[in-house]
């Protein structure tokens, strides 16, 4: 009987010794498992999200088929060296991202942390620039649909199809909803932020950084398209 | 203890992990390439390359796209398992896209040379005529200077009723074409029919209450014959 106490006490204290460190949850056998979990189901949300946005894309792509000169025109509207200021600024976050991944991944958290923070900084420094540009098509009425210039002009024609309207609905979609995800990505990297702060993660734990990482380089990503098609285009 | 696989093959062991930090200059090197990228597309913008803009901006954009994926998101360290998630899902994005334009691209051949047989489809083998305007006439003064206060209303209720018809058109898809035209000469007819005899008057009711691009469609010719 002794023997069975002691060879269930050993089991007992070598599952929670060496096999699950506190940051590993009991459904996983290893930390490898768990990790490799949470990168693939952070792989399908982007996947997802990629889905989501190539509708966007697709609207962007029919009304340029479909009223070329209209798109033409209007998009000469968008400061497009303001909108290059944002990419740097995206571009900028997304390495500083990468290398706080890369000081969580070699243990450094004091260094991880700075480098989360310069990320937050840039990403709320593109939604300042992102406040001036929309203030900007807010005045001048460019605006979606019925708003636009009803402040400026009295309202547009009803019937006016393929009009500037349609080119400022598609401009506000696809950047307000990537504004979106900035914001949702300052508020993750905060996050992020504080648990690093707090010594949460270490060079054989840093899943969440990683994750939102994969997170904030995909809100550049699309960005990256966003820029040449909205404010580039010829 | 279960064996690892990493990117296919056995993993020395499971507590090794199989995190590839990746040196520094690799990520400072993508960073400058990107930035390099960013100025070449502004730059590339300025330069008028009419219809090799596009083409052009998109490649520069993949190039960076790949560099973010590959480097920043680590896909190409990555277990394989990734690459396949994410290269499916733009698979699927191609998917979309192409039917999609095939659609949009040969809707014009359809209506062209098919769009008589949609018609008789939904309609019957009697395709009505098209309706040619009559200019010139009705004007024949007298007491249709009287009625003329009396007419602008209901033949301006006409145009925006004309106007309901086009939306209401594109949902009766095949007709919508046919429809379409009659629907904007319905606005003219009613305009014509203004300092005509009171026979107009009923032609441009008829138009108001359009919903279908049918009644909108037979209002039409009505609306012109009245002299």
């Amino acid at each position: 009987m002794s023997t069975a106490v002691d060879a269930g006490q050993h089991a007992e204290a070598g599952h929670s010794h060496e096999a699950h460190p506190s940051y590993l949850q009991h459904h996983f056998d290893n930390p490898q498992q768990q990790e490799g979990a949470a990168k693939l189901g952070m792989w399908l949300f982007l996947a997802t999200e990629l889905l989501m946005f190539s509708g966007l894309f697709l609207a962007y792509f029919y009304m340029r088929s479909q009223y070329p000169d209209m798109v033409q025109e209007y998009h000469e509207h968008l400061n497009k060296w303001l909108g290059g200021l944002n990419t740097v600024f995206l571009i900028t976050s997304s390495f500083t991202m990468a290398m706080a991944v890369r000081a969580a991944q070699i243990g450094k958290p004091r260094q991880s942390a700075s480098m989360l923070l310069i990320t937050i900084v840039f990403a709320i420094g593109f939604m300042v620039v992102k406040y001036f540009e929309y203030s900007a098509k807010i005045e001048h009425g460019l605006l979606p649909g019925d708003l636009f210039a009803e402040h400026v002009a009295g309202g547009v024609q009803s019937g006016w199809y393929g009009g500037p309207q349609l080119f400022f609905g598609i401009y506000f979609l696809m950047t307000g909803l990537h504004g979106l995800h900035v914001v949702i990505g300052i508020g993750l990297l905060f996050w992020i932020y504080l648990k690093t702060k707090r010594g949460a993660f270490s060079g054989n734990y840093y899943t969440p950084v990683e994750n939102v990482g994969l997170y904030w380089h995909l809100v550049d990503l699309i960005w990256i398209f966003l820029f040449p098609l909205l404010y580039l285009v010829k | 203890m279960a064996k690892g696989y990493i990117r296919g093959r056995e993993a020395a062991g499971v507590h090794e992990t199989h995190h590839h930090v990746m040196p520094l200059r690799t990520y400072i090197g993508v960073f400058g390439a990107l930035l390099v990228l960013t100025v070449l597309t502004v730059l590339v913008s300025e330069a008028d390359l009419g219809s090799a803009a596009l083409p052009v901006a998109m490649v520069v954009a993949t190039i960076k796209a790949g560099f973010v994926i590959g480097f920043f998101m680590h896909l190409k360290y990555d277990t394989r398992f990734h690459s396949f998630v994410f290269f499916g899902t733009l698979l699927f994005v191609g998917i979309f896209f192409l039917i999609t334009f095939l659609d949009i691209n040969t809707r014009g051949m359809i209506t062209k040379e098919w769009g008589n047989t949609a018609w008789v489809l939904d309609h019957g083998v009697n395709v009505p005529p098209e309706p040619v305007p009559h200019e010139g006439e009705a004007h024949e003064g007298g007491d249709a200077a009287a009625h003329e206060a009396a007419e602008a209303k209901p033949a301006d209720e006409a145009k925006p009723a004309a106007d309901e018809a086009k939306p209401a058109a594109d949902e009766a898809k095949p007709a919508a074409d046919e429809a379409k035209p009659a629907a904007d000469e319905a606005a003219p007819a009613a305009d014509e029919a203004k300092p005509a005899a009171d026979e107009a008057a009923p032609a441009a009711d008829e138009a108001a209450p359009a919903e279908e691009a049918k009644p909108a469609d037979e209002a039409a010719p009505e609306g012109e014959g009245a002299p």
